[in-house]
């Protein structure tokens, strides 16, 4: 079979490769980052997940990593609400039909063995280190000590369980000794304070390491075996590894004879980024050249805060790694391989970093993805695109993703449709936000490009500069089946109608947008993502910046693992936040707020900028209520939320309209 | 290498801090404490053994706040909620500054001070630790970032 368009431009990427005596057909590695919780709390796979891993199986990788399954019964490696387990053959009726799916798909399988460690116990109100290191964040469970007795036992467990994958049918066993897990707590000189052979010296932290690889290699010695570690742990100033004994941890794993190891970065609880969109793509490429050197005849997989194929193919082009382990862009968009094959790479939707799988994860909620409504949905018929079964003609009111995707989603399944907007491009208010965003404006602004490539390809008509109301709805009665409003939000100007001064207010939508020029001096009414944003970027131009929020936090509204980058950010740019304060009147020359006890302060200020309460602009629905034969809503015209509950609610309208 | 406990004794000005900043600790159960240790590197005060050393505890008596001195021996027998294990100047700084508690957030970004919880996540919440980790900035849940 001749190459797709795709392949030939990313000649590296779709190398075929060798994984012990399991050839891949390209040197893509679909990596176990996200355990999904999607299955019973009893460690069961579900239908749910067994429709998820089909798609994980058809992403076209090369080889394929199934999620961390706990390998003892009590529950101590167990760290997440529904992770899997695999320490009984009772579990194995679904894991031989996930790696049956991989081998249809062409791809090696791997199953990781998951013991949490550290993390672990979620279940038992304790966890098990090496020492009793408390915890540094509340989350996790009061720590007890593994006697060498449970260090026994523990490497059986992952040798069961490794003999047991392999019976189900797959091809290699993948163990986790990064990230704070077991092993990394043992390898760890901040967790690990014992005084035997398995603490105190590199050497002697690395040995459960060693022991559980030997092991496990005795028992099947034919099978390829991987170990996921760190190149960098970011916990070395609390006195965890430098990188430079990361690497001699890596020297003693590739020493025992493990077939690839898989390169990451950071501890769960480690104080700083590593893979949010405030991480630059390619930031850690430096570890898996460092492991690639190190360990030059051992496979090393890497991706990292690497989610660009294009990015990835170079790399492996210049001996930088062997394999690109992906995973959240394949959440994100599970076409990209193929995508990228095809040479459709600006089809592609990318992950944009806002790391909702894992704010998810860690509330014991099943994963989602801001970009891909259907993930842990596939099981349901009714997530599926289908064909319409009546072609309608649909007019969609608003270009921001809300009115977006549900209009590429009703284009998919056969309807006609036109998008209405007042603006002269596609993005709504996503727009001045994301040209705004201090982490990575490129990301959310792939959003926007996405759907103007979807748009063009798929005869989405756009009229822009085009204001809906009723006058406009009567322009065109009876042109149209169905009228989906998806407005957006604005800032309740009027919630200020009580304050003094209110006609000076400008709106923070209006200020992202740029079409509002503001002072050096300026004060924004309401600390929620809108307006931290702009008080971020106000503040990066030079500007002084106070931010008055009413309630007793600012960043409410903003996603959990990115609500620190904000208040980090507010810290060290020096903003100053008023919280439980509110607005009593404007001057032109300052701002007058009061604190909960009424106390008054008076800030100078030439601009003050209203970014909350936001209002749904709802008006359209009664107007428009006699003049279509259907009305829908979705997105912020609904209700004010955010990118997610857009993005999700334009999909689930356009799959059933 | 442990501070002698003239050092600890110096970190007076602590109760200006707890009573400006009530309204953090305006849930904590009376009897709940917070325990401050210093260590360089911080992590030398967690080892299995320890040479007894000054400690400095913030403890919720019925009138609020209060620091007092204390004596560390070690995680084993350490009855406080929570411990702080800063490095040498990170208490100095966080005192100096203007917004101490700010001040000390950055402290623990910077993993200059670091924070060990001594109880389960619920227990933490039940004795009315949830603001002060708010303003910490450290998540009751989990994270990955």
């Amino acid at each position: 079979m001749s190459a797709r368009p795709g392949e030939q431009k990313l000649p590296h990427l779709f190398t075929p490769g060798r994984l012990g005596r399991y050839r891949s057909p390209n040197l893509i590695k679909y990596g176990a980052c996200c355990v999904s919780n999607y299955n019973t709390r009893d460690g069961y796979i579900t239908p749910r997940e067994l429709a998820r891993t089909r798609v994980i199986a058809g992403t076209g990788c090369g080889i394929i990593t199934n999620q961390g399954a706990y390998p003892d019964p009590r529950g101590e490696g167990k760290s997440y609400f529904r992770q899997v387990a695999l320490y009984d053959d009772k579990f194995l009726p679904q894991f031989e039909t996930i790696a049956r799916y991989i081998h249809d798909a062409g791809a090696v399988a791997i199953q990781q063995i998951l013991h949490a460690g550290r993390y672990g116990g979620i279940d038992l109100g304790y966890c098990v280190q090496p020492s009793v290191v408390p915890q540094t964040l509340p989350h996790f469970r009061p720590p007890r000590e593994m006697s060498k007795e449970d260090i026994r036992r523990c490497i059986g467990e992952h040798v069961e369980a490794a003999k047991r994958a392999i019976r189900a049918g797959f091809d290699g066993i993948e163990v986790t000794s990064f990230m704070g897990y077991l092993l990394a707590s043992f390898n760890s000189k901040f967790t690990n304070q014992r005084s035997d052979e398995y603490g105190g010296s590199i050497e002697n932290r690395g040995r459960f390491m060693r022991e559980l690889i030997d092991a496990v290699k005795q028992a099947l010695p034919e099978h390829p075996f991987i170990v996921r570690l760190n190149g960098a742990e970011l916990m070395d100033r609390w006195g965890g590894n430098s990188e430079d004994e990361c690497f001699e941890l890596m020297r003693q794993a590739a020493g025992c004879g493990v077939d690839m190891i898989s390169v990451t970065v950071g501890w769960q609880e480690a104080p700083e980024s590593s893979i949010g969109r405030d991480v630059p793509p390619g930031y850690w490429n430096y570890l898996a050249v460092r492991a690639k050197k190190e360990c030059p005849d051992t496979l090393i997989a890497f991706g990292n805060r690497l989610p660009d194929p294009v990015m990835a193919d170079a790399c492996i082009g210049k001996g930088e790694f062997d394999y690109w382990e992906v995973c959240r862009p394949l959440l994100a968009d599970p076409e990209l391989v193929h995508k990228a094959a095809e040479d459709r790479l600006n089809e592609v939707r990318r992950c944009i970093g806002s790391l909702n799988c894992l704010s998810r994860v860690f509330r014991d909620l099943p994963y989602s993805c801001t970009m891909n409504p259907a993930l842990g949905h596939e099981v349901e018929p009714e997530y599926a695109i289908t064909p319409a079964a009546v072609k309608k003609k649909v007019m969609v009111i608003g270009a921001g993703p809300a009115g977006m995707e549900f209009a590429t989603t009703a284009a998919k399944r056969g309807h006609d449709v036109t998008v209405f907007e007042r603006g002269e491009r596609i993005g709504g208010n996503l727009l001045g936000y994301a040209t705004r965003d201090l982490a990575r404006p490129e990301d959310l602004l792939s959003v926007i490009r996405h759907y103007e490539v979807m748009a063009q390809k798929l005869g989405v008509k756009m009229q822009f500069n085009t204001e809906a109301n009723p006058k406009f709805m009567r322009s065109v009665l009876h042109q149209y089946d169905v009228c989906v409003v998806a407005a957006g939000a604005r800032v309740d100007l009027g919630a200020y109608a009580h304050v003094e001064g209110r006609e000076r207010l400008v709106d923070a939508l209006e200020v992202a947008a740029g079409r509002v020029q503001t002072g050096m001096r300026v004060v924004v009414v309401g600390g929620n993502k809108v307006g931290l944003v702009v008080a971020e970027s106000l503040r990066k131009q030079g500007a002084e910046v106070t931010v008055v929020e009413a309630g007793k936090r600012i960043a409410e509204d903003v996603m959990p693992t990115f609500k620190w980058r904000h208040t980090a950010w507010v810290e060290e740019m020096e903003i100053r936040v008023l919280t439980l304060t509110r607005l009593v009147r404007i001057t032109p020359e300052a701002v007058v707020v009061a604190d909960a006890k009424g106390v008054e302060t008076t800030i100078p200020a030439d601009t003050v900028i209203a970014a909350a309460p936001r209002r749904s602009n709802q008006e359209l629905f009664t107007e428009f209520e006699w003049m279509v034969d259907e009305l829908h809503g979705c997105g912020d015209a609904l209700m004010p939320r955010g990118l997610d509950a857009a993005i999700h609610e334009g999909y689930r309208l356009g799959v059933r309209i | 290498m442990l501070a002698p406990a003239a050092r600890i004794e110096r970190a007076g000005g602590w109760q200006e801090v707890l009573d400006r900043h009530a309204d953090l600790f305006g849930e904590v159960t009376p009897g709940a404490s917070i325990a401050i240790v210093r260590g360089s590197p911080p992590r030398a005060n967690i080892a299995p053994v320890v040479e007894p050393a000054p400690m400095q505890l913030w403890r919720r008596e019925p009138e609020g706040m209060r620091v007092a001195p204390g004596e560390y021996r070690g995680l084993k027998t350490l009855a406080a909620d929570i411990l702080l294990l800063p490095e040498e100047g990170a208490l100095e700084a966080v005192l100096a500054h203007a917004y101490p508690i700010g001040e000390l957030k950055r402290q623990l970004r910077a993993g200059r001070v670091l924070c060990m919880v001594m109880r389960a996540r619920d227990e933490l919440r039940a004795r009315g630790w949830a603001d002060l980790f708010d303003a910490l900035g450290l998540p009751f849940l989990g994270t990955c970032r």
